[in-house]
């Protein structure tokens, strides 16, 4: 007898449908789903998202089709236009409202209220909705009609004020992590009212702040302050190095990241790798006592010194290697790059990295893979971003029901 | 009946220590669920100590605010996970769960007798979620290590910092507190979800270095489309210019005085010459070195300091609030401080939530940051070690008292 032939496995969120209005603060949330397998519909204005315009762009050639922001953040979604400012495009909506689960949004309060499509009037629709809506400061509030970019959400939760060092000003994060913390917090959140939607019915409001998921990032700052009263500055934690030994070291072909006196981590390890390498004798055993180290002053420089000459010896996957390979593990990693990423043995190894066809260019492009592993219900990026309106008609007649001459008509009169 | 709160009748067996595993069930437990931790006074969480300390308190272990921050809504059991006993009580509690999650390194958790196939041979259902620093597979999988080293290998610190310096790392453990638990959280809700729909458990396993990885967003598609490795671009943006901060009066702060950052984002035409304007520069607005973003871009420099030259002087919260007002992005460098005593947004939305335990009195954590406007949720103390020994022990497991005695005579309860 024949072995069943299994069925692909399908992602958790396979049953969700969902609308997706967000801009840059909040398209990660609804990236989030698509990729667990929900049908996430990503509505654009009819001359294509302000997002599209984000550089860089592939091949250089900055056309809305080709934005590796917009390629990045809208994969496994399918994309309709809809134009919300017209009465008709707003009755469409309505419509899908109808049809959805969950609608993800982040235009400044109020917006949506001026068109009519606001929570209530949404709820008034379908009960059973959920709205996420995820903005700089919140829907309510003396500064919920601030702008916030990710640079203000960085600055406001109190982020920045720890990131670098006193005698600079204080550094970003990279990548925007304002928005994608905004993001992933909403998505969560999403999915707290969808469990409260099964066990006691009915949609709800879901008010997502930047600034107040961003504040989470500050770790201790709030309750150091709550606490000693003492307020928290750049420099006194890992931006210099945990308890104070320095992290970040140039070596061979690039700077590697080093923990030398954190808990679980053990000097003697240091010493037997300086050791290996003959700088046994250059290794102070009063170093041993980490506390030393975490001091300012000339032990701790001595120790510094000694150390920036050893790893200037190796690569840094050299040092990877003899740090972890051994009985003590020495912390050092490298300090990757993206293309490290690509090219890592581990990512390799576990194929984080994975091929997208873009059909619209006769070729595949490497993308980020997925953030878990969930063989049970798998992550899996579906298809690349939409093109513009790429779905109208599969949507338009799936979803709604119209007829191709009705869809002909709404884009007469640019509606869709 | 009153509604019930979305994870009512889930619990959760924390296993974790330090940061990633804890802060991912503190959301489980923002959510109503029921979150046990087990710990043991033999070999506590260090996290236990981790600084602030309510003063007066150094040498508890139920004093750290850091720990009690992160663990609110939880309870928990204290037993010697070391001891064979101890780890049979585990396992009929972590039976007894719908979720487990963990934070040692890749392969500790099976060694301990605590591994997925284990557990799930208790409990079919059972979910359960690996924060492993690199995976549970893999060449590099036997790397240990803190977050903040995932951080660095993933790309953070390389596109993090000044151009003219080297790359930076995060000043908290930020990935700790919120990328990765917060991935892993998403996963288990929606794992959950999957087991509400084919009453089917799973293992999750969630590579640091790899969630992390992610969001170094478009980064990734430009190498491999572009071959361009991104630099660090320190505080500008490649579509908002002039984008950075900017030196505002010093402020009075623990008897010397600190410096004062706001930062202001100029993100089209239309706000550059609002800011002009409020600048009392209305002759920039039309001037050719800033007239569109490309000239901003390649003018930033200049730009910067025209901004600089206004901002000097003024208090950080004027500057942004005249730019706010007239539509120009805005925001002070804020500090624990401003957050928790000055911002008035942070205040009106209720965030921070004042608790009432029993060794560090009155204190305050943070609360989930959204609302759900049909479900409130709740923030309540971090718990003692210990705290709720007799209600995992009597009630949940069922021992009697000679059993319970037996625990604590032999070391399996500590």
């Amino acid at each position: 007898m024949q072995e069943p032939t299994s069925e692909p496995k399908e992602g958790p969120l396979s049953d969700l449908k969902i609308l997706d209005l967000a801009g840059p603060i909040g398209v990660y949330c609804g990236k989030l789903m698509a990729d667990l397998g929900a049908d996430v519909v990503r509505i654009e204005p009819p001359t294509g998202d302000s997002m599209r315009e984000i550089g860089p762009f592939f091949d250089d050639d900055p056309k809305p089709e080709k934005s590796l922001y917009w390629w990045h953040f809208n994969t496994s979604k399918r994309g309709i236009t809809l134009d919300l400012e017209q009465p008709e495009g707003q009755a469409i909506f309505k419509r899908l409202v109808k049809w959805a689960d969950i609608g993800i949004e982040s235009f400044s309060p109020g917006y949506l209220q001026g068109l009519g499509l606001d929570f209530d009037s949404l709820h008034a629709v379908n009960p059973e909705f959920i709205l996420t809506s995820i903005t700089p400061f919140g829907q309510t509030g003396p500064h919920s009609g601030f702008k916030g970019p990710d640079i203000v959400g960085q600055a406001m939760s109190g982020v920045m004020q720890t990131v670098g060092i006193p005698e600079r000003p204080p550094y970003l994060i990279g990548s925007e992590i304002g928005y994608w913390t905004a993001a992933t917090f909403a998505a969560n959140a999403s999915l707290l009212a969808l469990a409260y939607r099964d066990l006691n019915g009915g949609g709800q409001h879901v008010d997502t702040s930047m600034q107040r998921a961003m504040s989470l990032g500050a770790g201790n700052s709030m309750s150091t302050y709550d606490t000693l009263g003492h307020v928290l500055n750049r420099g006194e934690l890992f931006a210099r190095g945990r308890g104070g030994v320095r992290t970040l070291f140039r070596c061979k072909d690039g700077y590697v990241f080093y923990i030398a006196a954190a808990p679980g981590t053990s000097m003697e390890a240091t010493k037997e790798l300086l050791t290996e390498h003959d700088l046994g004798e250059e290794f102070d055993n009063i170093w041993l006592d980490p506390t030393i180290l975490r001091q300012e002053g000339k032990e701790k420089a001595r120790f510094e010194k000694l150390m920036e000459g050893f790893f200037l010896n190796f690569t840094r996957l050299e040092l990877l290697d003899m740090g972890f390979n051994r009985e003590h593990q020495v912390f050092s990693v490298p300090v990757g790059t993206p293309k490290d990423i690509v090219e890592s043995p581990q990512m390799a190894a576990r194929g984080f990295i994975i091929e997208v066809e873009h059909p619209e260019l006769g070729q595949t492009v490497r993308y980020p893979g997925a953030p878990y592993k969930m063989p049970e219900s798998p992550w899996r990026l579906s298809r690349r971003a939409p093109l513009i309106g790429e779905h109208n008609d599969e949507v338009y007649k799936e979803i709604l029901e119209m007829t191709g001459d009705e869809i002909s008509g709404l884009q007469g009169s640019g509606v869709i | 009946m009153s509604a019930k709160l979305p994870l009512e009748g889930i619990r959760v067996l924390d296993l974790g220590w330090r940061a990633v595993a804890p802060v991912c069930a503190r959301m489980l437990g923002w959510g109503g669920a029921e979150v046990i931790r087990i710990e043991s006074a033999s070999r506590h969480d260090g996290a236990r100590q981790m600084p602030p300390i309510t003063p007066g308190r150094d040498g508890s272990l139920n004093a750290s605010e850091w720990f009690n921050n992160f663990n609110c809504n939880k309870m928990s059991v204290s037993i010697n996970l070391g001891h064979p006993e101890g780890k049979e009580l585990a396992r009929r509690l972590a039976a007894m769960c719908d979720v487990v999650v963990e934070n040692f390194s890749a392969g500790t958790i099976d060694r301990m007798g605590l591994g997925y196939e284990t557990l799930r041979k208790l409990k079919p259902d059972i979910i359960m979620v690996s924060h492993s620093l690199t995976g549970l597979t893999g060449p590099w999988k036997n790397v240990k290590g803190h977050g903040p080293m995932a951080a660095a290998m993933a790309g953070m610190n390389y596109l993090s910092g000044y151009p003219d310096s080297e790359p930076i790392s995060p000043g908290q453990a930020f990935t700790d507190y919120v990328v990765n638990p917060h991935h892993s959280a998403f996963a288990i809700l929606a794992a959950l979800h999957h087991r509400r729909k084919t009453g089917k458990g799973q293992y999750i396993d969630l590579s640091q270095y790899e969630s992390i990885s992610l969001t170094t967003g478009s980064s990734f598609l430009e190498y491999t489309t572009l071959g361009n490795v991104r630099e660090r671009t320190g505080n500008r943006s490649s579509y908002a210019a002039p984008q950075g901060v900017f030196p505002c009066q010093h402020i009075p702060l623990d008897g010397k005085m600190e410096d004062r950052w706001c930062a202001i984002s100029i993100g089209n035409d239309e706000e550059w010459k609002l800011l002009c304007q409020e600048m009392g520069r209305a002759d920039l607005a039309d001037d050719p070195r800033f007239s569109t973003f490309q000239l901003r871009k390649e003018n930033e420099d200049e730009a910067e300091e025209i901004i600089s030259a206004w901002t000097t002087g003024q208090m950080a919260e004027d500057v942004m609030h005249r730019l706010q007002v007239v539509g120009v992005a805005a925001g002070v460098v804020q500090n624990g401080k401003d957050l928790l005593t000055a911002d008035p947004q942070m205040a009106f939305s209720g965030h921070y939530r004042k608790v009432q335990h029993a060794e560090t009195g009155e204190s305050t954590y943070d609360g989930p940051p959204f609302s759900l406007s049909e479900c409130p949720l709740e923030v309540r103390p971090g718990p003692l070690l210990g705290e709720h020994n007799d209600y995992v022990f009597q009630q949940l497991l069922g021992l009697n008292e000679d059993e319970v005695n037996h625990g604590y005579v032999e070391g399996i309860i500590v």
